[in-house]
């Protein structure tokens, strides 16, 4: 399990100077990132819409380099994992306003639907590892740090 | 001569009788066929007139081309499964339970004009749906886009607080919009599915029976507005009339992929052509 880890850190923290018949692997690898925490944090069945990232959240490739988005798939439940990789590092607080958007956005509508999903979008957390930003909707969000520690140390 | 003379004028006397008696049955058989007649012409007018009633509630502008015929109106008997490509040119429009037709990949995503939490408060208001002009209402969104089939599965977010007066009312507006911008489409309007036991003994809002009722006020509304009816709650009940447990989430109301796979086979096998 450590040497698996420790592969997948490698692999994620030599992305900057990746060529691009690399990129493959590293979006696997961030894959089993999201696959672990989905899977720790106890996620219900998730949908992987992370080719149609924009529209959940208004950005763009000019500025995500890269982005794994998963959200429940039978829209039961709010929770969400969203992943991003910025083009430009410096374009962090762009990054912040336009995830705090969408997270007024799951609070207005959830607030008249389920409003006891509520405390879960109000309790999202947004982590930051080696450059990727995780933005993590779900009852267990304490958990996340534990996790992603494992793989970024 | 004169006995020749009186049998002759007897002759011609028994003639004459024999001529009126035959005028007389042939006057008798006119008068009861035109008799006839009449009464079956006043008996066929009697009947368009009543069929006349049902339709005249119905304001032409609404119906759109290939509508159902109020009279013999029912919901879509199953049919022959279509193939997936029936669905190119249709737009799905609903809430959560919609979306998870595009979150599950039953359907392709660029299909769906769905959103959590979507209603008939808010359908004609929120802006929503992804396009390439920004995000719009999902009728700006069916503007753009003008597919030839409409799916909409509206009313699960409302039963808990919409009366069936308001849901009415509103789905009422939807569909005449809806039919105003895409006069040719075909348009369906699917039942509100059932809920599980659980989920209707833990919320007293969410009764089967009041989702029944809700239904039938679907059903007359369709065959008010002139458009197909999908009765997709029949797929999903038990006999005790609750969602089957196996097609649903944990919260008693969504479906998981199972339900999506039931739904959209439901889909193939109930369409007009």
């Amino acid at each position: 399990m450590f040497c698996v880890a420790a592969a997948v850190v490698l692999l994620i923290a030599g992305c900057s100077s990746s060529t691009e018949e690399e990129e493959p692997d590293k979006t696997v690898a961030l894959s089993i990132i999201c696959e672990s925490l989905m899977r720790e944090l106890d996620y219900p069945e998730m949908a992987d819409v992370s080719n149609r990232y924009e529209v959940y959240y208004s950005l763009s490739d000019s500025t995500v380099k890269e982005c794994r988005l998963y959200v429940c798939s039978s829209g039961a439940y709010p929770d969400e994992l969203a992943v991003f990789l910025l083009n430009d590092p410096t374009d962090h607080e762009k990054l912040k306003t336009v995830i705090n958007a969408r997270r007024e956005y799951l609070l207005e509508t959830w607030k008249s639907y389920k409003p006891d999903e509520i405390p879960k979008i109000e309790n999202s957390k947004l982590l930051e590892y080696s450059g990727y930003y995780f933005y993590v909707i779900s009852e267990n969000e304490e958990k996340a740090s534990e996790v992603l520690g494992r793989y970024f140390g | 001569m004169g006995k020749q003379l009186s049998a002759k004028g007897r002759q011609k006397r028994k003639q004459r009788i024999t001529i009126w008696v035959l005028l007389i049955i042939i006057v008798a058989a006119v008068v009861v066929s035109a008799t006839a007649i009449l009464l079956k012409f006043g008996s066929d007018s009697g009947e368009s007139g009543s069929v006349a009633q049902s339709p005249s509630s119905v304001p032409s502008s609404s119906l759109s081309s290939s509508a159902p015929q109020p009279a013999e109106f029912a919901a879509v008997p199953e049919s022959d499964a279509v193939d997936i490509g029936y669905f190119d040119d249709a737009v799905f429009v609903g809430d959560s339970l919609t979306v998870g037709l595009g979150n599950y990949g039953i359907l392709p995503a660029e299909n769906i004009y769905a959103d959590i939490g979507l209603n008939l408060d808010t359908i004609l208001t929120k802006q929503c749906i992804q396009t390439t002009g920004g995000t719009v209402t999902v009728l700006d969104a069916l503007k753009l886009k003008k597919p030839s089939k409409v799916y909409i599965m509206l009313g699960s977010n409302g039963i808990a607080w919409i009366t069936p007066e308001n849901l009415a009312e509103k789905y009422n507006a939807f569909l005449d919009k809806v039919n105003q911008e895409l006069p040719d489409a075909t348009i369906y309007v699917e039942s509100i599915l059932p809920v599980t036991a659980a989920k209707q003994a833990g919320d007293a809002r969410y009764s089967n029976e009041a989702i029944v009722e809700y239904n039938e006020l679907l059903f007359n509304l369709a065959k008010e507005k002139g458009v197909y009816y999908l009765d997709c709650h029949t797929a999903f009940k038990m006999a005790d009339g609750t969602l089957n447990t196996e097609y649903a989430e944990q919260d008693g109301m969504h479906l998981k992929r199972t339900g999506y796979e039931v739904l959209l086979e439901f889909f193939k096998t109930h369409t007009v052509k």
